[in-house]
């Protein structure tokens, strides 16, 4: 496994899919500058960060975070690897598992990226407030959040990724899937909707008005990461493009 | 423990009412180089493909190394070298990172493997183009180099020649005649040019709409599609005899008690006729056949030639 994590780290060399995070991510934090500063108060680091982090989950994470998983799987099928990598063999399984492991690692890296646009950021527009120890603390949160993110959307990566482009729907439902979740954050469900559920682990302050209830977020993300775990040990040997015992005989469409 | 490397058994491969592929049944010895031989869309990578596990039989038996891929994948796998289809590699990676990653899933231990198997097929160690650069001879180089990377016993190569150059065609099969004259490889090679299966197979398997019509050595194809002369006599043992005693020749064929082929063109054919009818025999025919390979290949097919 560490073999198919290390040259699957290897393959996103020169990926231009990359940018698109990049890019997603820096919007974010500018974005919430933008919402920060327009307002008529003083701008902390704290409530400049609560909006970065605002801006992740309901915007740049979600879709990012399926795009990305979902084009490096897409590229075994469309590059035509994939027999490459099954005749080495590797079982599609296993693959698979390897590439939602790297697409965590590249999360973590994106939730850092996004902690240094904050505090580059920061820096220009929150002059005062910038303690050590908040600074720190943005840089767990963030991190943390692109982590929940990237548990509360990995079913979707996992389930889209068995027929080709099959990720872009992926990546369009994860969008509304994020989306969705700044009309439920706040309220009654923020704890039990995934991509909120987050929220109160890495210590979300919002205007201050949230209480939440840290086992049941603790419990959705554990529920969503058995169910990736259920997803990945169901998912059969890939032969032809289709699932052997499912649909046996049946032509490849692509 | 069988004698064939590959061997498959009424092997079957049906999409809905279609039968891609039907009761073949393949043998392909240590050490030769089998070529697998028939038109575009005969069946032939879908066969390759079964082979490899990357399609699933409907029904019959593979085996390979003496067993059966369906429940030793693992272990049979790591020992073939296999070129399907079009090479398959990163576009945004070059040559060498491609096989890198190739060679570091496979376990090689030999640090210089891809140094050496990108010499091999005459391709850059560490060159800066990338994959999505590449002509379509130099992608299929690169996919040989990486069938070859782990020295596998056991090559499985689907028209690896195309796309190349006649240099590179000449390279290539010079390089894949090598590997089994030198390291004892068995290769199964697939192909429609049949006069590039009659330079490389020492052994042909025939395969049209997915029946296996004839598997020969290409030595006994040859012998059927040369020059000869074909007789038709009263009782050919005592022609044979004849030819034997009298002409001092054994090369001719036997086919039943009526039927009798001389390879041997270089006798004459109105003395032998008359030596026969001399000694009580009738002969009713005698004409001479000079059937090409793609004339037998047409004859078995039924139909059009190949290419």
């Amino acid at each position: 496994m560490i073999n198919i994590i290390i040259t699957e780290l290897q393959k996103l060399k020169r990926y231009s899919v990359r940018w698109i995070g990049i890019v997603a991510v820096a919007f974010s934090a500018l974005l919430a500058a933008f919402q920060q500063t327009g307002g008529n108060g003083t701008l902390t680091y704290e409530s400049y960060t609560n909006s970065v982090i605002w801006n992740n989950f309901s915007l740049a994470f979600p879709f990012m975070i399926v795009l990305i998983g979902g084009y490096i799987i897409n590229r075994e099928y469309v590059d035509h690897t994939l027999k490459n990598m099954l005749t080495v063999p590797i079982p599609f399984r296993k693959l698979l598992t390897g590439k939602v492991i790297v697409v965590g690692i590249v999360t973590v890296l994106y939730g850092l990226f996004s902690f240094l646009c904050t505090f580059v950021l920061g820096m220009l527009f929150c002059h005062e407030n910038m303690l050590p120890a908040l600074v720190v603390k943005s840089l767990f949160q963030l991190v943390g959040l692109g982590l929940c993110c990237y548990l509360a959307v990995l079913p979707i990566i996992i389930f889209f990724s068995r027929k080709q482009n099959g990720y872009l729907a992926g990546t369009g439902l994860a969008f509304v899937y994020g989306f969705c979740g700044i009309f439920i954050a706040g309220r009654a469900l923020t704890d039990y909707y995934p991509i909120t559920a987050g929220l109160g682990i890495i210590k979300f302050t919002g205007d201050g008005s949230h209480n939440f209830n840290l086992s049941a977020e603790i419990g959705i993300l554990l529920l969503m990461t058995a169910l990736s775990v259920a997803m990945l040990l169901c998912t059969k040997g890939y032969k032809d493009g289709v699932a052997t015992s499912k649909n046996k005989g049946k032509k490849q469409a692509a | 423990m069988s004698d064939f490397v590959i061997e498959t058994n009424n092997l079957t491969k049906q999409y809905g009412e279609q039968k891609s592929v039907a009761n073949l049944s393949i043998h392909v010895k240590k050490g030769r180089i089998y070529g697998l031989l028939g038109r575009n869309g005969a069946g032939k990578t879908t066969t390759m493909k079964m082979l490899l596990g990357l399609t699933s039989p409907t029904s019959g038996e593979v085996r390979i190394f003496g067993k059966s891929i369906c429940t030793n994948e693992k272990k049979v796998l790591s020992r073939i070298g296999n070129l399907i289809e079009s090479p398959g590699f990163y576009p945004n990676l070059t040559g060498t990172e491609n096989l890198k990653i190739m060679a570091r899933l496979r376990g090689v231990p030999n640090p210089n493997a891809v140094k050496n198997a990108l010499a091999v097929v005459g391709l850059p160690y560490m060159d800066k183009k990338l994959f999505s650069q590449y002509s379509l001879g130099m992608k299929q180089r690169l996919g040989i180099a990486n069938a070859i990377l782990h020295d596998p016993e056991l090559l499985i190569l689907d028209e690896p020649v195309n796309g190349l150059d006649p240099i590179g065609i000449v390279e290539v099969r010079d390089f894949i005649k090598r590997l089994s004259a030198e390291q004892g490889k068995t290769i199964l090679i697939s192909s429609h040019i049949l006069s590039e299966m009659a330079l490389l197979a020492d052994d042909i398997g025939i395969i049209d709409h997915g029946v296996l019509l004839e598997e020969e050595g290409l030595e006994e194809l040859e012998k059927k599609n040369s020059r000869y002369v074909h007789f038709i006599v009263t009782d050919t043992s005592q022609a044979s005899r004849i030819l034997e005693a009298d002409f001092h020749t054994s090369n001719f064929h036997i086919d039943d008690d009526r039927n009798l082929r001389l390879y041997d063109t270089e006798i004459d054919v109105a003395a032998i006729t008359r030596k026969w009818i001399e000694s009580g025999l009738n002969v009713s025919e005698a004409h001479t056949q000079n059937d090409t390979l793609e004339d037998y290949f047409k004859q078995v097919t039924g139909g059009e030639g190949i290419a």
